[in-house]
């Protein structure tokens, strides 16, 4: 055996082990949602259940308007995708093409919002939304997430990956900045606005501090607030059916994970344009 | 009316001027050459022309208008660049035909553009290409078919050569020339060669240091060179200058002397301190001593093939002589004699060429240069 494929082998055996607590939780999660609640405790290290069972999911098809549930979470999600790439990608353009005074003062002020905790902003948000009279809806929960500077920071680093040139060639042709950004920079940097756009998605998809201050009434709710509701102190103890909510929680994310990961994977492992 | 105007152009950046005042007509359908080593200012200037830079101060007027205050976009002006700068994202056509889409040129004269300049650049059948599909060549063919499609009054190249090899870039300097014959833009052309300067430009403006050295035919910046920056820059290898002393007709090099023509002599007095320049492939080589010729000896000689440049060596200053021959070798003594209407002579503190007696000025034609200097 070469020296080379005692690597190979060793390095496998490390990324596989890897994957398996990676994947663990999810299979976890999967196997104990077709299981009954006796069974769980019965079988835990058991991961394909001996007796499968749909119990779980008629429970929670039965009990929760998990369609509405599910639109909300999106409606939240897509709003705060959608947004925060626009505004990512309209100030990341103004501060890689535009000079002006101050540029480099207002770019630090804005990135080092990113070190800002959430815990800090969270109260002063609740109470600007509350007052807003959006307290309890689906748009005060999406309004505080408009913007954001992380997303700032990666469009603009890869827009600054575009040859100054080429922006200067479109420039002597085009008479306007916003027909350049168009036509020549969103093309040359779709890999990067998808990739965050869909980080952007799964971030809202999965959060719940912000969400749960928000959403008193259940008709509000989003998917890791139904979640909650089986295995909070006040919920219950069904965590088989919590397991159930969990996997429906998850299939949206990885179904888009999957379609996109090309995207995902390029835009932090290369750096854009050549 | 198509010329480019410039009036006491200058730039800065923060406190350092890196163009200092620069004055400069270019007629209509001229091609002038921005000439200089890297570093000297002649990319910034093309880049103020065609607006990409903001003018410090000074004034530049394209077909007669003002265009300080104008955008790129509406200067009417196409540009390539040195790395091209084709979309990426684009083909070939696309390319090509984006500045055309974008300034709402009706679909039929696209069209018609499109297959022209196609057809003339030889790019027929790579219109669904992506650039990265291209080799160098065919890039920079393509820059040069969107740059000229957009028929725009002037045509800006930024060193748009200098990507490809030798031999292919023979070949587009050749086209560039024929480009230009066909659509008659004004043309100005940053390089560094001073071969694409020669072949390709109608007038030649060397620059250093932010300055313009010369500007005139490649004719007379090569034959009748302004100072000695110009001397040196222009041939390879670089023109000799040695230090030189002239004394009742008699021209001191080194530890030697050779005598002058009586019209040189005249044109040279009370001229004390001066430089001699002499191309090297004007140096005649002899191994026999011969009148007015100066001796010295080889040290080294560097063969390239259809001629051979000979490093000699005479009383502390070497001087290098171009020869088609390849009999010489280190350690030959070798005479030398400098055609009397080849030679130059530079004022050693300024630099400024002294001038040329009346009858080799001839040789000089239509030299402005020569003329205000004399007078």
């Amino acid at each position: 055996m070469s020296p080379d494929t005692r690597r190979e082998i060793f390095l496998h055996i490390v990324l596989l082990s890897v994957l398996c607590v990676l994947l663990f939780p999810l299979a976890f999660a999967l196997s104990n949602s077709f299981k009954t609640l006796s069974d769980a405790y019965t079988s835990v290290g058991e991961l394909i259940p001996a007796r499968p069972t749909l119990e779980n999911y008629i429970h929670v098809f039965s009990r929760l308007d998990i369609a509405r549930i599910t639109l909300n979470t999106l409606f939240i999600a897509v709003i705060a995708a959608v947004f925060k790439v626009a505004t990512s990608v309209l100030s990341a353009y103004a501060f890689t093409a535009y000079e002006f005074k101050g540029k480099n003062i207002l770019y630090f002020v804005i990135i080092s919002t990113i070190f800002i905790p959430f815990n800090v902003t969270m109260l002063p948000n609740y109470l600007t939304i509350s007052r807003m009279r959006l307290a309890d809806t689906l748009l005060g929960v999406a309004l505080p997430q408009l913007a954001d500077a992380t997303g700032i920071f990666l469009i603009r680093q890869s827009m600054k990956t575009i040859p100054k040139s080429i922006i200067e060639a479109a420039a002597m042709e085009n008479k306007s900045r916003f027909g350049i950004l168009r036509d020549i920079v969103i093309p040359l940097i779709r890999p990067a606005i998808m990739s965050v756009g869909i980080i952007f998605f799964i971030n809202s998809w999965n959060e719940y501090v912000w969400p749960v201050l928000m959403l008193k009434s259940r008709s509000n709710f989003t998917l890791s607030l139904a979640l909650q509701m089986y295995i909070s102190s006040e919920g219950g103890t069904e965590f088989t059916v919590a397991m159930a909510v969990s996997v429906l929680t998850m299939l949206v994310p990885l179904g888009l994970y999957l379609v996109f990961q090309k995207f995902i994977i390029s835009t932090f492992t290369s750096s854009g344009v050549k | 009316m198509k010329s480019i105007v410039m009036k006491d152009i200058r730039k800065n950046y923060g406190k350092v001027e890196v163009v200092k005042g620069l004055d400069i007509t270019v007629d209509s359908g001229e091609k002038l050459i921005l000439l200089g080593p890297s570093g000297c200012g002649k990319s910034t200037i093309l880049r103020m022309i065609a607006g990409l830079e903001d003018i410090t101060s000074g004034e530049l007027y394209l077909g007669g208008q003002k265009v300080n205050h104008l955008r790129s976009g509406e200067r009417n002006v196409s540009m390539v660049f040195q790395n091209y700068a084709l979309f990426p994202h684009m083909t070939v056509e696309d390319n090509i035909t984006y500045g055309l889409r974008i300034n709402k040129v009706n679909e039929d004269e696209i069209s018609r553009r499109k297959t022209d300049v196609m057809k003339t650049l030889e790019l027929s059948g790579l219109e669904k290409r992506k650039p990265r599909e291209l080799s160098g060549g065919q890039r920079q063919r393509v820059a040069l078919a969107r740059a000229v499609a957009k028929q725009s009054c002037f045509l800006l190249l930024d060193e748009p050569l200098s990507n490809l090899d030798v031999q292919l870039r023979e070949h587009a300097r050749k086209e560039l020339v024929r480009i230009h014959e066909k659509f008659g833009q004004t043309m100005v052309y940053v390089t560094h060669d001073q071969v694409e300067a020669m072949t390709v430009g109608d007038r030649i403006a060397l620059f250093s240091e932010g300055k313009v050295q010369m500007l005139d035919t490649p004719q007379n910046v090569y034959n009748c060179p302004a100072n000695v920056f110009t001397a040196k820059f222009i041939g390879s290898p670089s023109c000799n200058i040695i230090g030189a002393r002239e004394k009742n007709g008699f021209v001191e090099v080194g530890n030697q002397v050779f005598s002058l023509s009586a019209q040189w002599a005249g044109c040279l007095r009370g001229k004390e301190d001066l430089c001699l320049g002499i191309s090297p492939e004007q140096i005649e080589l002899r191994e026999t001593p011969r009148d007015n010729a100066i001796k010295g000896v080889v040290r080294y000689c560097e063969n390239y093939g259809h001629k051979t440049s000979v490093f000699i060596e005479n009383g502390g200053t070497e001087l290098v002589a171009s020869t088609e021959e390849s009999r010489f070798g280190p350690g030959d003594v070798v005479y030398m004699t400098f055609p009397q209407d080849k030679i130059h002579f530079f004022d050693k503190k300024t630099g400024h060429n002294v001038g040329y007696p009346e009858n080799i000025a001839r040789s000089c034609e239509n030299d402005s240069l020569y003329k205000r200097r004399i007078a």
